[in-house]
Order: C-alpha cells, then sequence, then structure tokens
C-alpha cells in the first residue's frame, strides 16, 4: 500500500487548510472570546449563538448559505472577485472561510469560559501597574491560558482536518485546489479503490488521534498539577 | 493633592463623597461595612466606573482622572495611565510568573512608562534590594505565588506595588484574609514603609487598630455619605463622632522621646511644658525613634481631683476638661486636654456626679496603659 501523488496531493492540501484555518480561528476567536468573556453586551447572546450555530446545524446547511453567498451575482463575492481576481466558490479561499465559520465555536466557547475563570481583579491590578489592554492580553491573559490555547488550537486543527459536508457544498472536488482527505477518500470508495481508500482513511484517523492526544494529555497534566484546569472540550455530533 | 466628587449609586448604596485627599501620608477611608468604602476606592482607581447619568468628578495632582458633568463630554482615563498601585485583599499576584517576575512586571511597565513620557519621578528613589531587603524576600524570589503564605504574598504584592513607583498606593483592606500573626508581620511593614517612602496610601479599613497604628488622616463613611475627613487626632477624641463611642475608643499621641531609661525599659515621651509620659518597650535594645506614636484608651485613663502621690499608676499629669459626653448605659466619656494632647476617659456617671466633673475643671488624668505604636 502506498501514498498515489494525489493522495499525498490531498494530504498537504488539508493540512495546509487546517493550518490555515486554525491562525484564523486563534486570531479572531481568542479576542472575540475574550471580548465575550468581558460583556455584559445586550448582543452578547446573539453573538454567543452564532457562533454555537455550526454545532447543531448539519454541515450541509451552512455549505449552502455559503454557497450562495460565493455566487458571482452576490454583492460579497463580486467584491472579493474584483479585489483578488478569484472566485470564492470552489477556491481554497472559499475553504478557509467555511471551515473557519465551522470551527469557530470549537476556538471560542473553551477560550470564553477559560477567560471567565480568570479573576477581574488579576486583569485591573495589571492595569493599575501600567498594562493596557493589549499589554494585558499577552502578558496575563495569552500566558495564564496556555494549555487551553494549545487544546483549542488542537481541536480546531483536527476538526477541520475530517470536514466533509462544507467542503462538498462549496468547494468541489479539485485536485491541489479544493480536494481535501476526505473528499478523496469519498471518490475512492465510489470507484471501490478500497486500497488507497485506506491509506487515506487510516492517515485521517492518525492524525485525528495524536490531536487528541495531544488535548488529553495536557489537560490531564494541568489537571493534576493546577486545580483550575481551564479545559473542558465541549463536544458536538456532527 | 486628590479632589473628589463622586455620586454613584450601586445597589441599596448611594454614594455622595465631596472632598480633597492630603498627597500625604495615610488617609484611610474608615466606616462600617457596607458604608461605601471599597466602592469609593474602586471608583478612584478606575476599577469601577461611576454611571453616567450621575455627575462625578475626580483630579489628581492637577490631572484629571473622571469627569462627568452635564456640560461637558464624559471623560475617563484608563487605569494603567494613573500612576497608581492597588493591593488587594488577596494579594492577586499572577500565579503564571514566579515572584521576581512578578516584580518584574511592575518595573518593566514603570520603565516603559518613564521611557515613553520622559518624565521620571525623582521623589521617589525605588530600589529593587532595598525593597526586597525592607519586605524581607529575597528568599520567595525564585519560588511562585501558590508556593506562598498569605502573609509572604501580601508582602510581595506591597513590594510589586512600590516597584511601580507609583504616585499613590491604594489598600482594599489588605489585611483582612490574612491570620493574626501575619497580620502583625504585614501591619509593621506597612507601618515601616510608609515612614520610608514619601508615597501617599488610601487605605480602605474597618479595623480601629489598623486605623489607630496607620492613619495620619481619615475619611469617615457612613451608608455612603462621608461624614468627617479630618486628621486621625480630631476624630478619635471628637466625641459627636461614633469612634469615641466605641467600646475600644482612645487617642492617639505623637511626640518627641525625651530619653531612654535603661534599667526599667522605659521610653520618655515630651509632650510639653514639662510635661512627660512613661512607655515601656520591651524590644528597645535598639535605638530608640525620635517620635513615636502611642495609644491611649479610654478605658485605661482614670479621673482625680487631686494628683495620687502614692500610686502605682506611672503616668498621672495634670489636665483641663474640655467636654464630657452624654451618658449612655450609665458610662460617659470625657474630654481632657493635656498641654493640647487630647485624651478620651471612660469613667461612669456616677463618679462624674460624685466627683462633681464639670467642663473647665481642672484635673489629673491617671493613665494606667500605654500602648507603644510605632515611630512617628
Amino acid at each position: 500500500m502506498f501514498l498515489m501523488p494525489e493522495d499525498i496531493t490531498a494530504i498537504l492540501l488539508t493540512l495546509k487548510l487546517a493550518a490555515v484555518s486554525t491562525a484564523i480561528l486563534l486570531a479572531l476567536g481568542l479576542p472575540l472570546a475574550w471580548w465575550l468573556a468581558r460583556t455584559s453586551n445586550r448582543i452578547k447572546p446573539i453573538i454567543e449563538t452564532l457562533i454555537a450555530l455550526p454545532l447543531i446545524l448539519p454541515p450541509t446547511v451552512i455549505g449552502f448559505y455559503l454557497l450562495l453567498a460565493f455566487s458571482p451575482d452576490n454583492w460579497l463575492a463580486s467584491h472579493w472577485q474584483q479585489w483578488f481576481g478569484t472566485s470564492l466558490a470552489f477556491s481554497f479561499s472559499g475553504l478557509v472561510i467555511g471551515s473557519v465559520i465551522y470551527s469557530l465555536p470549537f476556538v471560542v466557547q473553551p477560550m470564553q469560559s477559560s477567560y471567565e475563570r480568570i479573576p477581574k481583579l488579576t486583569l485591573l491590578t495589571a492595569a493599575s501597574l501600567g498594562a493596557n489592554k493589549v499589554d494585558q492580553f499577552f502578558s496575563i491573559l495569552l500566558p495564564m491560558t496556555k494549555r487551553s490555547t494549545i487544546a483549542a488550537a488542537s481541536l480546531a486543527f483536527a476538526h477541520t482536518m475530517g470536514e466533509f459536508g462544507v467542503v462538498l457544498m462549496i468547494g468541489g472536488n479539485i485536485p491541489g485546489e479544493t480536494q481535501v482527505i476526505s473528499m478523496a477518500l469519498y471518490d475512492h470508495v465510489e470507484s471501490l479503490a478500497y486500497d488507497r481508500a485506506h491509506v487515506l482513511a487510516l492517515t485521517l484517523l492518525a492524525i485525528s488521534f495524536f490531536s487528541l492526544l495531544i488535548i488529553y494529555a495536557i489537560d490531564r497534566r494541568g489537571s493534576s498539577r493546577n486545580k483550575n484546569s481551564d479545559l473542558r472540550i465541549r463536544h458536538a455530533g456532527h | 493633592m486628590l479632589d473628589i466628587n463622586i455620586n454613584e449609586t450601586l445597589g441599596n448604596l448611594k454614594l455622595n463623597v465631596d472632598t480633597s485627599i492630603a498627597s500625604d501620608g495615610v488617609t484611610a477611608i474608615f466606616g462600617p461595612s457596607a458604608s461605601g468604602k471599597s466602592t469609593l476606592l474602586n471608583i478612584i482607581a478606575g476599577f469601577h466606573l461611576p454611571h453616567k447619568k450621575h455627575s462625578n468628578a475626580i483630579n489628581f495632582n492637577g490631572q484629571s482622572w473622571l469627569k462627568n458633568t452635564a456640560t461637558e463630554p464624559f471623560f475617563h482615563r484608563p487605569i494603567h495611565q494613573r500612576r497608581i498601585a492597588y493591593v488587594t485583599q488577596t494579594a492577586c499576584l499572577f500565579s503564571h510568573l514566579s515572584v521576581e517576575k512578578n516584580l518584574q512586571y511592575a518595573i518593566d511597565r514603570r520603565l516603559m512608562d518613564t521611557k515613553n513620557n520622559g518624565e521620571f519621578n525623582n521623589r521617589i528613589n525605588i530600589d529593587f534590594n532595598d525593597i526586597c531587603t525592607r519586605l524581607k524576600i529575597h528568599s520567595l524570589l525564585a519560588k511562585f505565588p501558590e508556593q506562598l503564605s498569605g502573609g509572604e504574598q501580601q508582602r510581595v504584592a506591597i513590594a510589586r506595588a512600590l516597584l511601580s513607583a507609583p504616585q499613590l498606593i491604594l489598600f482594599d483592606e489588605p489585611l483582612s484574609a490574612l491570620d493574626e500573626n501575619n497580620r502583625e508581620e504585614v501591619l509593621h511593614h506597612l507601618e515601616q514603609l510608609h515612614q520610608a517612602f514619601r508615597i501617599p496610601f488610601l487605605y480602605v479599613t474597618h479595623n480601629l487598630e489598623e486605623l489607630m497604628r496607620l492613619a495620619d488622616h481619615v475619611l469617615l463613611l457612613k451608608n455612603g455619605q462621608l461624614i468627617a475627613n479630618q486628621p486621625i487626632g480630631n476624630i478619635l477624641s471628637d466625641l459627636s463622632l461614633p469612634l469615641s463611642q466605641q467600646q475600644n475608643s482612645g487617642v492617639i499621641i505623637e511626640g518627641p522621646v525625651a530619653l531612654f531609661d535603661d534599667e526599667y525599659q522605659l521610653l520618655k515621651l515630651n509632650l510639653g511644658n514639662g510635661h512627660f509620659l512613661w512607655i515601656s518597650d520591651a524590644n528597645a535594645s535598639t535605638k530608640p525613634p525620635h517620635n513615636i506614636r502611642i495609644r491611649v484608651y479610654a478605658k485605661d485613663v482614670s479621673i482625680s481631683l487631686k494628683a495620687a502621690t502614692q500610686s502605682s499608676i506611672l503616668n498621672i499629669i495634670p489636665a483641663v476638661i474640655s467636654e464630657i459626653s452624654e451618658v449612655k448605659n450609665g458610662q460617659a466619656i470625657v474630654k481632657l486636654n493635656c498641654d493640647n494632647h487630647l485624651l478620651l476617659s471612660r469613667i461612669t456617671a456616677k463618679s462624674i456626679q460624685q466627683l462633681g466633673l464639670v467642663v473647665g475643671q481642672s484635673v489629673f488624668a491617671q493613665i494606667k496603659g500605654i500602648a507603644l505604636l510605632g515611630a512617628a
């Protein structure tokens, strides 16, 4: 059993998608989680609901609406086309957007609850010592929630790796552009190429296994050393 | 000088405080629980933002920290631009940093501030080693906060506050979470520090002992209203204020030490006009301070019409009755003036009647017990 070049392309593309999505998820999700943890704004429940929606919606529903949003007659997609010269539908960029939306709750929810567990006085004390908001984030918040940040990133990464429904709707199956492992696997099964399906499935299984192992190892180490373990993986069905 | 005009409603509390706070020494914010002490402190620190519908103003040494009037736009100086330090009940050390890094955190941000603003507070010379020595935390530097006792944590928190070279340090009942031994130790450090560094302290407490030992000025709060803002001596001896009516009421007296009697281990406090008080000082092996602060409880002062010559009481001084309080439960407080030092005496209404005590009368105050609080 060997990996064929197209399969390697699919694996690399999937890793790239997961890596890019995770980076964006952290850049977007951590400030969002901090804002949610601190605000008493009236629109907070609405934002929380929107973020949690991907947990219960079938991925195909999200994919369907994204596909509509990406269609060239939509103003967002047409502007994108003007600025970047590429279409969002059936493109890698489109996949990244879909993955970020789809995995957002896996970053925001655990980070929000771990930020909520940091005493308000700790941050106020830092402020009184001369730390502004950005300084507080990097010098207090981030190091104090290091373990849950790593865990949330791993979870987002693993979750993006295994994505299928959203990709099916908005990405299609273009090798090197949108053909991720799960799509290639589906193809192989359709064409009864079970050997190649095995290799891909095993690869995905291994990556997922080790991603989750990292999360639980971190969580265990944290809970044995520190009572305030700030990670509870909230899981949801697909 | 800290000028505050604060009006805020928080739950059942209506806070109205319009006053000026001296920019040297220790100003205590004193009052029963739920009188609004901590809320007042948090508004001054910027930890609590008063509601915009109330008019509020805070000015510190000419710099506006908070301004909300009907005519001008709302202004609120961010906490990190206020040059304050805040010491909380629980030390609030950063748990992910070692003690040394906790201290470095304050130094780094002070240096950054100095670089950005090009100004340095020359009045206060803060040295890392000096602070660590004073607070006895050299041996703790490598440890993490969770490995420290409550008293050690609070000492580190105070060191961190000082190292940020603030222009004002706010304390929110810093001893209330400590056990008796740790309390005493941290209190001792606070007395020393306030002598050594001329940084003004704003100190919230409901403990009379802490008030007597630390405070120079007192803001007295009751149900969110300011009842008095006066020097500690006036606050304690003012018969119209609640402090003089408490069971453990008393006064503090500050004055120069005339001499130390080695044989009997007694300090001689000069009251002026040829009058002295003898105070026993058990640990006077060290050089006695020039000025001391002592406490005399009202229950330890009795009044006689003639100076007793054969008595075990060491301190019998002439005084003039300046005020007699209302009788409550058969007892009254008599305020005595001795060479412009005030004393309170708690005696029974019957004694007042038998001795025929009246305001303006010359008597002798017999002082049974004096506690040496420290250097002044």
